[in-house]
């Protein structure tokens, strides 16, 4: 699969910045939690255990022993449901049998598998009852590493911890005790991509166990019997020896984040494991950075100086401009524009563009304090609109009074929260002005790139990266052209030959040609235009080069009230399918689709969310597309996609529907400074050509995010950041 | 290892210095440079802390000269240091900033907010500034913060003041004989000591008052007054 190009950042950074962390010996999570097994879920060293990551934990996991790696990746969903993405590569498979037998399943070196798991804990522990947790593993598709179990554990003091399990499938291989829920079927995964309902817990069961021992707050030991006999891996295909069915280990906490862990493994072989684990939920440094603002400068009481408080001002002709330039003079280091100001004699609306506060109620309150010092005192009340590309998405009004007031009052934050309206965009004042110096406007940059493609089974993690040269022209509040090229300066990709069914258009599945054949690219070229069309309802209409396989024309309207909990869009895109070459040309394909949804946004509340699209895809084909995503006040965004048309399981191909895993992660998370900086980042275990959507640059749901009420709640507190 | 390919790939895309007057997309380095200035301390940290004692001497004339009201501010928890003067009075807060804009809020010389340092006092409630010079009694305080996912959290104390004696301290060069107050404070978990020192009885040459728990407490030292 390919994935678009912003894909790399985000884990990348994640990467990055567990490696600073390292380096620094920062604390970064307060909290304990149970440690991870070579296949990335919480467990002993190749058995689960009964135990849970604390709730919204997100690990990554490198697990690995004499021919088999494993690379996984686990979110605790909620605090007893948690799941897994595993991609696990078996060396030396084909070392006994090609030659003389090298087709088929036979025709792999290296053979990989992608993994779904899933966990539920029954029981937590309590004082005379351990913690019992029911798990599928790798319950979807092939089945190579299928195992179903129920595990439970106890501590016992703060140093001792014993589970014992019952384990089938692959958990049941070795030492079984019956088969009491019958006999196993025989798998028939057709196309893959489907759960095995059959075969869950049926067949031999067997026990597994093992005892963990906290040497020292760094240091545990682990011991365990395991009841995967490493049948195909082992005995059919010979790649390691399995002489016992025990293991041992010693984990090293190296930082809160970062677990490593050495393993003796069924008496022959060594193990390696290393994880880290991030809490979305809390910036690893607590509150964000960044430099203080200016403090709130109250006004001359009128009793003192009657003179000032007059109105007089509102006649003279170029006090609007003065109070712009006055305005963006005071935000000059916030990173804050002023882009129109209206007045009354007492009340003032303020319409700015925010490039870098990642909390929309920080970038409120800064522009409010920027009012405070700069307006006249006769300015009551303080109308703030954040415009997004041009569109106004939302009013605050903030009375002057209150800030004034509240400043240094405990509790500053939730008294405040109480007195100010948050209200639909609306009109500017009657008496308005716009700032002059902000249209037209080019801004560019020149930065790195990187692409990745992933899950190729000749070479499952490929990535290119080079330059790449960005500009943006904006013309008029709203409507700016935008362009990207890239050029590619380091690394180079196999084309995955396992192609779609040959039925579809390769509207996804020639990705890789497309990172292949490219050396300079033009990811994309576009006209926008964004507006408010009436309260609560916003349109676009973006026309070029959209993204880097098709271009056309996208056209999309969405009505979002600012206090409702639910948006309700729609869009229709004309696209023709570009050329791999990165160039301007449409001829290689000369494929001509129009594709187009419905969609609604819903918060479910108790930090979810969910999105369903249902209209016509890239491949021609219809259906619905249902994200459902945990969301997290600081701006994360964990969840997972299915999408279901009306092509069969067949036609659609391996993996008989798309489906997959979304992130998006604030960089601010990361750096503990604001930024609006979020990479959306989208894991799907196989790339087929049903159910593809277009991918365009500032959706509307995307521009105007954080500005409504929701969005406010969340970070309110930064107001007074 | 896949882990480790992507972290080289992310050092290379991270680290390569891009260009650019776009804000947005020119903007994501500048995190990463901040965090990297916080674990290798930056110039201006350096050059405060390793002043010989010329240089302080140097350093106080200039500000003597100068005239403009200055609080020395040291942050040990963050290995900070710097120079702050007055930056806003609202009512009886008066806020002092660094040239980097942390600031510190003081009423009366009583902390009651701080910006800029990542886990701020957004703002508090607790005893004045004469009820800590009378050195005996007990205060109580409440402290509210932002967490990792911007919730307010409210931490209450109840704290005991006693005379701590005369004490001689040294501020950039020069010597201030002082009576020193401390407050003792407890609650929520975790414990702390204020620290006060009155010239000629009631002028509030240096404190050290809680930020945030966890940490050390933050060193005001009034240089020019």
């Amino acid at each position: 699969m390919i994935a678009p190009s912003s894909l790399l950042r985000p884990l990348a950074a994640a990467a990055f910045s567990a490696c600073l962390w390292v380096a620094s010996g920062l604390s970064v999570q307060a909290d304990d939690f149970p440690s991870l097994n070579l296949n990335g879920i919480t467990g002993l060293i190749d058995m689960p255990s009964g135990e849970m990551q604390p709730d919204g934990y997100l690990t990554l996991n490198h697990g690995t022993f004499g021919p088999i790696s494993r690379n996984t990746l686990s979110f605790q969903i909620l605090p007893r449901l948690s799941g897994s993405f595993r991609y696990v590569g078996i060396r030396q498979w084909n070392a006994q049998t090609c030659p003389p037998r090298c087709t088929g399943a036979d025709a792999f070196e290296t053979y990989y598998d992608r993994n779904f798991d899933l966990r539920y804990q029954l029981l937590s522990e309590s004082k005379y009852l351990p913690s019992v947790t029911i798990g599928l593993q790798d319950f979807i598709g092939t089945g190579l590493s299928m195992a179903e179990y129920v595990a439970a554990t106890k501590n016992f003091g703060p140093k001792l911890k014993v589970t014992a399990g019952l384990g089938f499938g692959r958990l049941g291989s070795y030492g079984a005790l019956g088969e009491p829920f019958g006999k196993r079927p025989k798998i028939d995964f057709g196309n893959g991509g489907l759960p095995n309902f059959e075969q869950w817990f049926r067949g031999p069961a067997a026990p597994f166990g093992g005892v963990e021992y906290r040497l020292s707050d760094t240091v545990t030991l682990k011991a365990e019997y395991s009841s995967d006999d490493y049948l195909i891996e082992a005995t059919r295909r010979g790649t390691f020896d399995r002489a016992t069915p025990f293991n041992f280990g010693v984990e090293y906490q190296y930082s809160k984040s970062v677990t490593l862990g050495a393993y003796s493994m069924h008496g022959t072989e060594l193990g390696f494991n290393v994880s880290i684990a991030l809490n979305p939920a809390q910036r690893p440094y607590g509150g964000i950075g960044g430099p203080g603002p200016q403090p709130v400068q109250p006004r001359v009481p009128r009793s003192e100086r009657p003179d000032v408080w007059d109105t007089a001002w509102l006649a003279q002709p170029d006090a609007k401009a003065l109070l712009i330039a006055n305005m963006n003079r005071n935000l000059v280091r916030t990173g804050l524009t002023v882009e129109q100001i209206s007045v009354t004699g007492d009340t003032a609306q303020i319409r700015f563009r925010n490039t870098i506060y990642d909390a929309s109620a920080q970038a409120v309150g800064r522009i409010a304090r920027a009012m405070a010092y700069t307006m006249p005192p006769s300015v009551e009340v303080f109308e703030i609109v954040p415009v997004a590309n041009g569109m106004p998405a939302v009013k605050l009004v903030v009375r002057r009074s209150d800030i004034e007031a509240l400043e240094f009052a405990p509790d500053a934050g939730s008294l405040l929260g109480d007195r100010v309206a948050i209200k639909e965009a609306g009109q500017p004042l009657p008496d308005q002005a716009r700032n002059t110096e902000l249209y037209p406007r080019f801004s560019w940059s020149l930065g790195p790139f990187a692409q990745t493609m992933l899950f190729n089974p000749a070479e499952p993690f490929q990535a290119i990266a080079g330059a790449q040269l960005s500009g943006r022209f904006e013309i008029s509040p709203g409507f700016v052209l935008t362009g990207s090229v890239t050029k590619r300066l380091f690394g180079e990709v196999i084309t995955d030959n396992r192609k779609g069914s040959g039925k579809l258009q390769p509207v996804r599945s020639d990705a890789d040609q497309y990172i292949d054949r490219s050396d300079v690219s033009i990811e994309s070229l576009t006209a926008a235009w964004y507006g408010r069309l009436a309260p609560n309802v916003y349109g676009r209409v973006t026309a070029g080069y959209l993204e880097q396989m098709f271009g056309g024309v996208s056209v999309e309207v969405l009505y979002k009230p600012v206090n409702r909990r639910w948006a309700i869009g729609a869009d229709v895109n004309h696209v023709a399918q570009r050329d791999t070459d990165g160039g301007l040309g449409f001829g290689k394909y000369d494929y001509r689709v129009t594709s187009g949804f419905v969609s609604g946004y819903y918060d479910l509340g108790r930090g979810f969310e969910a999105q369903l699209d249902v209209g016509r895809y890239l491949a021609g084909d219809v259906g619905g597309t249902l994200t459902l995503m945990r969301t997290f006040q600081n701006g994360w965004k964990v969840g997972a996609f299915a999408t279901v048309t009306n092509l069969s399981a067949e036609e659609f191909g391996e993996g008989s529907f798309d489906k997959g895993l979304k992130f998006e992660i604030p960089f601010a998370w990361f750096s503990g400074q604001p930024t609006r900086l979020i990479r959306p980042f989208t894991l799907r275990p196989l790339g087929r050509d049903g159910g593809a959507q277009l991918q365009v640059n500032d959706r509307l749901v995307s521009a105007l995010r954080g500005y409504d009420r929701a969005g406010f709640d969340d970070q309110w507190g930064r107001f007074w950041k | 290892m896949m882990i480790l390919r992507i972290v080289v790939i992310a050092l290379a895309s991270t680290l390569l210095a891009g260009c650019g007057n776009d804000p947005v997309s020119g903007d994501y380095r500048r995190p990463f440079q901040a965090l990297l200035s916080r674990l290798v301390p930056g110039p201006s940290v350096t050059t405060l802390a390793t002043l010989n004692q010329s240089g302080i001497l140097t350093l106080r004339r200039a500000l003597e000269e100068d005239g403009q009201p200055i609080y020395l501010v040291a942050y040990g928890t963050l290995k900070y240091k710097n120079l702050m003067a007055p930056y806003g009075q609202n009512g009886t807060v008066q806020t002092w900033a660094s040239q980097d804009y942390e600031t510190i809020s003081l009423r009366d010389g009583m902390l009651v907010a701080t910006r800029g340092f990542g886990g701020d006092l957004m703002s508090s409630a607790g005893p004045t500034m004469a009820q800590i010079r009378t050195a005996r009694g007990t205060t109580q305080r409440q402290n509210y913060y932002l967490d990792g996912a911007d919730q307010p959290r409210v931490f209450q104390y109840t704290c005991v003041l006693a005379p701590a004696g005369d004490e001689s301290i040294v501020i950039l060069g020069k010597t201030h004989a002082t009576r020193k107050v401390t407050e003792t404070c407890s609650g929520n978990s975790t414990d702390f000591v204020n620290e006060y020192w009155f010239q000629g009885g009631t002028f509030l040459r240096q404190s050290r008052q809680l930020v945030a728990p966890e940490t050390d407490t933050l060193l005001m030292q009034r240089v020019i007054d």
